[in-house]
């Protein structure tokens, strides 16, 4: 396993009785079943489905963390800062407390739990990489960069924030079809996304290609041979 | 992980509209309805009610009542007693609450000025 800091993490912690609720209703998968110890991705879209962000949540006991891309924030916090209406929601940024880290490789962890230890949670996600949350001060090793992780996800087709997601792209287009449960009620977004699942039209798909295969604009990261790209299919 | 909140950061700002005052008013089919389901019990209220969700964000919340914990504007219309939930009046205000009898999609259905557009259920609006 391989540690990497990322620089553009965000921390948010979540307070109040409806959190989940609250998330459930304009995220595109399940969340209401987030149990304390557990940790999932879930993606935030407009009403055409394109990405805001896609967030990690940590479910701490009483509170919710979530970490979020730092550039997208603003967006995010935008979107849904005012639907939060007289819901029991409070939201507080606790990003400067904290640094970022992401960890890859081999590993054979259960994923979908998190577990801290001395100011130090790391959070085993699907897709097969950690998710590292540290109070500033506490010594997280970090031996290699984030171009080193940015050539295990071209080899595993893993989509990025800043890269494969943007909100340029649909969620199905940028590989986050994972996210995007299938039969859930309502949710900002999901006329969209459900319609392109039931016709099997998503027009572009993340992908791995050769680099001499397709058009520079259309990669999203570039690889030394190969690279990720939303092309069309 | 530092969470931040117990000593050091405050809550993020979030958008607060002003509340305001809200006119809305009942189709006659709704008062129809409403007075099925009340009798002649009118010291139930109806709250009508926003939540965060639905395919174009807002949900609405309709549920008959006999009191609530949320701040609400009271609104008496031919003795029916309708709640509004201050938080969520900015988005209510010149609402018609209206009843659609038919099989498939009717019931309570609220027809509202401040929505730029509505999913196709029409639980849902933005």
């Amino acid at each position: 396993m391989q540690t990497a800091r990322y620089l553009e993490g965000h921390l948010s912690v979540w307070r109040g009785a409806d959190v989940l609720t609250f998330i459930d209703g304009l995220s595109t998968n399940r969340v209401l079943d987030l149990r304390k110890g557990e940790c999932q991705q879930t993606t935030f879209t407009t009403t055409t489905a394109k990405v805001i962000d896609r967030v990690a949540l940590f479910h701490m006991g009483d509170f919710v963390a979530c970490v979020s891309h730092a550039p997208f924030w603003d967006a995010l916090h935008a979107h849904v800062s005012p639907r939060i209406l007289g819901q029991d929601v409070s939201i507080f940024d606790a990003s400067a407390n904290n640094e970022f880290y992401v960890r890859f490789g081999d590993d054979d962890s259960t994923r979908g739990v998190h577990s801290t230890n001395d100011g130090v949670t790391i959070g085993h996600l699907e897709g097969g990489y950690d998710l590292i949350v540290a109070t500033v001060g506490k010594h997280v090793e970090s031996e290699v960069n984030l171009d080193s992780f940015h050539a295990w996800r071209i080899e595993r087709c893993v989509p990025w924030p800043g890269y494969e997601i943007t909100a340029k792209h649909h969620a199905l287009a940028c590989g986050l079809s994972e996210d995007v449960h299938p039969s859930k009620g309502c949710y900002i977004g999901q006329e969209v996304l459900t319609r392109m699942i039931s016709r099997n039209k998503q027009g572009r798909t993340l992908s791995i290609v050769a680099n001499e295969e397709v058009q520079p604009s259309e990669i999203t990261t570039k690889g030394a041979s190969r690279s990720l790209a939303i092309i069309r299919v | 992980m530092d969470c931040g909140t117990c000593e050091t950061a405050g809550p993020i700002q979030v958008v607060k509209p002003d509340v305001v005052e809200v006119s809305l008013t009942i189709s006659d089919n709704a008062q129809a309805m409403l007075a099925d389901a009340f009798g002649d019990d009118r010291s139930m209220a109806l709250l009508v009610g926003v939540l965060s969700g639905g395919c174009s964000g807002y949900m609405y919340d309709l549920q008959i009542i006999e009191e609530t914990d949320q701040s609400c504007q009271e609104v008496n219309i031919n003795g029916f007693r309708v709640l509004v939930p201050n938080a969520s009046s900015h988005l209510l205000d010149g609402i018609e609450i209206d009843y659609v009898d038919r099989l498939m999609g009717g019931g309570f259905k609220i027809n509202n000025p401040n929505a730029d557009s509505s999913c196709g259920c029409g639980e849902s609006f933005a």
